[in-house]
């Protein structure tokens, strides 16, 4: 009896120790790139898909929208309102070099390079882009189905005659 | 006293009403220091003989209302039965129409104190004025001032010939509408593209919705119209002509709304003295689009039936001039009956009264009907009723009241060229600018093209000019405006969509920097800038972001936010930064300078990436805020959101 009741002790401060050790990690979620700890996140995944930004610097509730479709054939759709808070549709083409995803839009003009880790078992599945050069800049995306009257009232960033792109650069 | 006219006319009667001077009555009022002349609030001058409209105290209401008879001393107020004999009274009636459903709020706004005391015309109207102001429990004496009704003349739109490969819309004579979409061509060598409403691209997000209902108050909407029948508020509640006032609203058969100079259902266009005016303005507003006929308006809809509603509150009709107690009555009407937007393409001679406590006093009774209709909430989506008038046509440095009101909204007019149109006025009091066409200078169809009664122009189409022409732009750029925010579930206050509209603008200074003659007459001074649909919008869907760059001295031009640069909106520097930024987004952000205000830009200094907000105050029209003893802009708040990041894109791009 006093063999079991060891055993279960031990067990039982392992299974604590364990607990001490996820919540002493520092680089536990909540902060910049909350959402998963980021013993979710791996290296392994696709980013093909559609994905909505969820998440920002640690917060969700954001003053900007951005849905991005990934392409299998390397091109990308990109539905935002950030600097124009009406839906504007960017496109272009992406590519991914190990856990480096960058992308080229349709004007010419580069994207930024992201490292991006993957969601290993959260449902949604979740992408984690950490922009190069500052590790602040974190955008947790979702997986989700871009609303149609989005990609409906969107208005092609070339397009835009006045007011949506060039007047709040 | 004055006199109040609509603002839309030709090029060829424009001489002649620009000189049109109105009475003034300050020279009466002057001397008169006792405690009943202090009552009298206007002059007697332009006056409607025989009747007064009388402000009783809440004492003298009661009396009157639990009086068993009708009799005109039915009051237990022996003064006021000695007052009423003396001066022949044959009737006293409450002004504004019993509308039983709105009857509580209508007492609790005191529009139930107004009654009309009408008398022996014969019976001189200064001195039964004087008798009624001597009774005590008489608040305030109004002579019912008659409106001047100026006739507006109109050029017939010819049959269109052509139509653009690719449009917006089907409508034939969009091609020819350069105050929606100005393509830079096929009007006048002057004019120049993109000096419109900006439609085009609005409508790609929203066209309209049948909720919202603009009341026009005006001559009356030839509600038959091919191009306006659909988009016509129709009283479901009413049988058409079936004597019976079936929904109980005080008003027998009101369909599409009610002629308040015959007091009846039969909303007019075709009689003697008619000119179309209520028509044209209603068309600009929501002609219905898309229907492959005529021409669009602002809010029309995209031709499924979603347009805006149009409802005619008839103002003028025929060769009967309209009234102080007509205008009142109104907005009443409006009010009690679903309005969400009064557009007013009518007011006062500019420079007959200079302050906004001068028009307080002295509009009685307009102005409280006016402020009975921005109180009532009609729609879930604002707060209150939006009132839109034109800033006249006197070419002047002074707008008109009533829009001259720090809390109504003045339209100034502009041509195809995206200058202000040689007959506007500007200056104090002045809110916002929109289209209203300019034929002086830019020919016939320099005007703006709207719908017409037939027994006016043949072809149910024509131009006028006008701020009268400028004012249903704004008011159906609104009217768009509160139809997205009802689409996207939004709500706002009274007090924000106001802020939203004015700041949804383009630049017009910067287009006037190189012409000197112009710019020195009329800088700063049509208002925060041309009326911009998708820019509203804009407004309407949400909080406008600034980018910040990360760690680094940021000094961003906020007028783009505010308006487009329009120099006449000044960001308050005055104000305790803690007002403009919270604590906790200053400590999110890592702010490490500012925020303030210099010169219209934003300064401030972000170590660390994220997003906050800050508030920034600052006057809409003018350079100073309205005030009771002068003219002045209108204070407002705007939201922007901040974005601090190590950079962006340069095509804007979030990636």
């Amino acid at each position: 009896m006093e063999a079991t009741a060891m055993k279960i002790s031990k067990i039982v401060l392992a299974i604590l120790a364990l607990f001490a050790i996820v919540a002493c990690n520092p680089n536990k979620g909540g902060g910049n790139g909350g959402g998963n700890t980021d013993s979710t996140w791996s290296d392994n995944g696709s980013p093909i898909g559609e994905w909505v930004l969820t998440e920002w610097n640690g917060s969700s509730e954001l003053p900007m929208g951005a849905y991005l479709r990934l392409n299998e054939d390397n091109t990308f759709n990109l539905y935002q309102h950030t600097l124009s808070v009406l839906w504007v549709h960017y496109k272009g083409t992406f590519s991914l070099n190990g856990s480096t995803l960058t992308g080229v839009y349709s004007d010419g003009t580069k994207w930024n390079d992201y490292t991006i880790k993957y969601s290993n078992d959260s449902e949604p599945k979740q992408i984690k882009l950490t922009r190069k050069g500052d590790a602040e800049d974190v955008g947790i995306y979702t997986a989700t189905e871009i609303p149609a009257n989005i990609i409906d009232q969107a208005t092609e960033a070339t397009n835009v005659r006045s007011i949506v792109i060039e007047r709040f650069l | 006293m004055f006199s109040i006219k609509n603002f839309g006319f030709t090029a060829l009667l424009a001489t002649m009403l620009v000189g049109c001077v109105a009475f003034d009555d300050k020279d009466i009022l002057v001397g008169e220091s006792d405690a009943s002349a202090t009552k009298i609030i206007n002059s007697s001058r332009s006056a409607e003989a025989g009747k007064l409209l009388i402000k009783f105290n809440e004492k003298a209401t009661l009396a009157l209302e639990s009086a068993k008879s009708n009799d005109i001393t039915r009051s237990n107020i022996e003064p006021l039965n000695m007052a009423l004999t003396n001066i022949g009274a044959t009737s006293v009636e409450r002004l504004f129409t019993v509308d039983p459903r709105h009857e509580e709020r209508t007492r609790q706004m005191g529009l139930h104190r107004w009654y009309v005391v009408c008398f022996d015309s014969e019976e001189q109207l200064e001195k039964a004025g004087k008798a009624l102001a001597e009774v005590a429990e008489v608040d305030i004496v109004q002579y019912n001032t008659t409106l001047s009704y100026q006739p507006s003349a109109v050029i017939e739109a010819e049959m269109p010939t052509t139509r653009l490969a690719v449009d917006a819309v089907n409508d034939p004579y969009f091609k020819d509408q350069w105050h929606y979409y100005n393509t830079g061509s096929g009007i006048h060598e002057k004019q120049v593209a993109g000096m419109d409403v900006n439609v085009k691209e609005a409508w790609l997000h929203c066209t309209g919705d049948p909720s919202i209902i603009v009341a026009v108050i005006d001559g009356g909407v030839d509600y038959t119209h091919e191009d306006l029948a659909a988009n016509m508020w129709v009283n479901s509640g009413e049988i058409a002509n079936n004597g019976i006032d079936d929904d109980h609203n005080g008003y027998t058969d009101d369909i599409h709304g009610w002629n308040h100079q015959t007091t009846d259902g039969q909303i007019s266009w075709d009689k003697p003295g008619d000119d179309g005016h209520g028509t044209h303005v209603a068309g600009t507003v929501a002609a219905v689009n898309n229907n492959g006929k005529g021409v669009c308006g602002v809010a029309g809809g995209d031709g499924s039936g979603n347009g805006v509603k149009i409802m005619s509150s008839q103002l003028f009709s025929g060769k009967a001039k309209g009234t102080a107690e007509v205008s009142a009555k109104a907005f009443k009407y409006a009010a009690d009956n679903g309005a969400v937007i009064a557009q007013c393409s009518w007011g006062y001679d500019s420079g007959t009264m200079t302050s906004d406590k001068d028009f307080r006093l002295r509009a009685g009774v307009e102005y409280d009907g006016i402020l009975y209709f921005q109180k009532v909430k009609n729609s879930e989506v604002i707060g209150g009723g939006l009132v839109l008038f034109a800033a006249g046509n006197d070419g002047k440095n002074i707008a008109g009241y009533p829009g001259a009101y720090r809390d109504f909204i003045s339209v100034t007019a502009t041509g195809c060229d995206g200058m202000p149109a040689y007959y506007t006025n500007y200056g104090p009091g002045a809110n916002i600018a929109a289209p209203g066409g300019d034929q002086k200078n830019h020919g016939n169809k320099g005007g703006v093209l709207s719908t017409l009664p037939k027994n006016i122009a043949r072809s149910g189409y024509g131009y006028m000019q006008g701020t009268s022409m400028a004012c249903p732009h704004a008011s159906g750029v609104a009217a768009l405006g509160l139809s997205h925010a009802k689409k996207l579930g939004k709500k706002f206050s009274l007090e924000e969509f106001t802020s939203m509209l004015l700041l949804s603008t383009d630049n017009i200074d910067a287009r006037m920097a190189n012409y000197p003659e112009i710019s020195s007459l009329y800088t700063g001074k049509m208002g925060t800038g041309s009326i911009n649909a998708l820019r509203m919008l804009m407004n309407v869907e949400g909080t406008p972001c600034v980018e910040v760059p990360k760690g680094a001295l940021a000094m961003i031009d906020l007028r783009p936010y505010l308006g487009d640069g329009t120099l006449d909106i000044v960001v308050r520097d005055n104000l305790d930064s803690a007002t403009i930024m919270s604590e906790a987004d200053k400590a999110k952000l890592g702010v490490t300078n500012g925020p303030r205000i210099s010169n219209s830009k934003l300064i401030i200094t972000c170590e660390k990436t994220g997003h906050g907000y800050i508030d920034v105050s600052y006057i809409a029209g003018g350079k100073e805020a309205g005030y009771d003893d002068g003219m002045g802009g209108r204070v407002s708040t705007k939201r922007l959101a901040v974005i601090v990041r190590d950079g962006h894109s340069t095509n804007g791009g979030w990636m």
